[in-house]
């Protein structure tokens, strides 16, 4: 019996050892950061910027661009870490493209735009609409997003629907339909919920097969052959797939 | 600093800032406000963040009554004038009872970007009485109009300020920018320039615009005419000139519909007028259009209203 007991005494202190010595060595063992896996700076954003961001690029002389929520368009030259005004005024730009130095695209609330500086003198001079063949029913819900653009230069951009949260203005953008005004979410003028492709040899901005509610990201795979965006729609899957090549063939990942 | 608020007799401000500084050492104590039959009302002397409330009955008799701060060295600054009248008050850039250094009329605003405001000054928002795209500029920061983008032609112009984004930019963008200033013009036509027939409304599509010293040019179609228009103020904020340019000489011709009780007088550099509508003739590369305000609207009101 005694033999038995101080057995289990010795199990039982390697036991509670081995819990303790366990525990010692969870105090002591690090952490994983993000720091381990990837090299993080923080920007110093420029005195006075609401930075609350709709879209980032790259130029190709290595500057940054990034559009605001208050319509500014900045430039960040990561050389000389100066900011500079590239363009102002926009309406909830939500996505910036680089084409040059001087010229960018972006979505914007009511068009794809593109901006141009012409006469060098480093702020955009041309606000041109590339298209805003679409409509606006003036509920704040309608944000628009892009654009992205495949091989060859059509540009993709998304069309958020509006929200039960608020109404319709008495004048709004494009032909109404009342089909969805009972729902949650609605699309009562062309072409809410849709990812819409402009093709830039046609100049026509038209619907792809994807209905959305609306994306948190999205990318263009290597071949660019797969347009792929993750969203946020009620008891969707979270990635879609849409092919610019195959324009009528979907294909839907788990999530 | 400190300071008080005294309304005097018309032509007195003076005399009332001189008596004041005669007060010498007893001013303090007395508000720096003289005993004279020449001061109509006056505050205490207040120091900053403080505030006094005080009423009076003003003068019946017609004039222009000074107030002033009469601590000893600010009445020569710190004036202006209550004006009691049924006339219109002269325009500030004239007035002979303000500071000359208040006699320009811009409006400082404070910029919430990371860049000062300059002027003209652009905000595509959502601006009320307009369709969803709608264009705001100030041409100076007491002149501005909307342009609407999605029917591609002027909507209003209004004095007095431009316009605040605050709760438009505030959490979802419900809220519509509101406007700082009075309406001097409101389009109650629709579609005002028409091509072919003056009552066919036109087919429209918005192309965008460029900036030239920030001062933007529309460029839009109208079925099928690509035009510009460039919109300036007239001096004094009486009004607009809107040149429009063809990109091509027009191949029909051109209507410029306008009502004309809209409170603005319409000159032409081209074509004929009859019962409020221009007829622009075939051939036209350029027009310009006046639109000036009439005089039986007081636009000085909300100019003071600071």
């Amino acid at each position: 019996m005694k033999k038995h007991s101080s057995f289990s005494h010795i199990v039982s202190f390697l036991f509670v050892g081995y819990l303790l010595f366990g525990s010692f060595n969870d105090c002591f063992a690090q952490r994983d950061t993000i720091t381990n896996y990837y090299e993080t700076e923080q920007i110093k954003l420029p005195k006075g910027l609401r930075a609350e961001t709709g879209g980032m690029d790259f130029m190709p002389d290595g500057r940054l661009v990034a559009c605001f929520h208050l319509g500014e368009v900045m430039t960040y030259n990561p050389k000389t870490k100066t900011w500079k005004k590239f363009a102002e005024g926009l309406h909830d730009p939500l996505g910036v493209v680089a084409v040059s130095n001087s010229e960018i695209l972006v979505v914007q609330r009511p068009e794809m735009t593109r901006l141009k500086d012409t006469n060098a003198d480093g702020v955009a001079d041309v606000y041109e609409t590339i298209t805003d063949d679409f409509g606006m029913s003036g509920n704040y819900h309608e944000f628009a997003f892009g654009p992205l653009k495949d091989q060859e230069g059509n540009l993709f951009m998304a069309l958020n629907v509006a929200s039960n949260g608020a109404g319709i203005r008495p004048e709004i953008r494009g032909q109404y339909d009342s089909l969805s005004r009972e729902g949650r979410m609605y699309s009562c003028v062309p072409y809410r919920g849709w990812v819409m492709k402009y093709n830039v040899k046609t100049k026509n901005l038209s619907r792809t097969p994807q209905v959305f509610g609306r994306p948190t990201a999205w990318v263009l795979t290597q071949k660019a052959d797969c347009l792929f965006l993750t969203i946020r729609a009620i008891g969707a899957e979270p990635v879609r797939c849409i092919t610019s090549k195959k324009e009528n063939f979907m294909v839907t990942l788990p999530a | 600093m400190a300071h008080n608020l005294v309304f005097t007799k018309p032509g007195k401000r003076l005399s009332v800032v001189e008596a004041a500084i005669k007060m010498g050492d007893k001013g303090q104590a007395a508000n720096y406000v003289p005993e004279s039959e020449d001061v109509l009302a006056a505050s205490k002397i207040l120091i900053p963040n403080t505030t006094q409330t005080f009423t009076f009955t003003a003068p019946s008799t017609e004039g222009s009554y000074p107030y002033v701060c009469t601590y000893p060295g600010h009445g020569y600054v710190m004036y202006g004038a209550l004006y009691v009248t049924t006339k219109p008050l002269p325009p500030l850039a004239t007035d002979p009872n303000i500071p000359p250094s208040r006699q320009n009329t811009e409006i400082i605003v404070s910029s919430p970007h990371p860049f000062a405001l300059e002027y003209p000054l652009l905000y595509r928002t959502f601006m009320p009485d307009c369709s969803p795209a709608a264009i705001a500029v100030a041409l100076t920061s007491t002149h501005s109009y909307c342009f609407d983008a999605g029917k591609c032609y002027l909507r209003y112009a209004w004095v007095g300020g431009f316009v605040d984004n605050t709760a438009h930019w505030k959490g979802n963008g419900n809220a519509f920018a509101k406007i700082q200033g009075k309406i001097y013009f409101k389009d109650n036509v629709t579609y005002p320039l028409r091509v072919g027939k003056a009552d066919k409304l036109p087919d429209v599509s918005f192309k965008g615009y460029t900036l030239a010293n920030r001062l933007p040019t529309f460029n839009y179609a109208l079925d099928g005419v690509d035009v510009k228009e460039t919109l300036k103020s007239l001096a004094n904020e009486e009004g607009l000139t809107r040149v429009f340019t063809f990109v091509k000489p027009t191949t029909q011709t051109l209507y410029f519909v306008t009502k004309t009780d809209d409170g603005i007088t319409y000159k032409s550099s081209i074509g004929k007028w009859q019962n409020g509508t221009l007829t622009i003739p075939k051939g036209t590369s350029k027009v310009t259009l006046t639109m000036s305000r009439n005089k039986t609207q007081s636009p000085h009101a909300d100019a003071h209203n600071h």
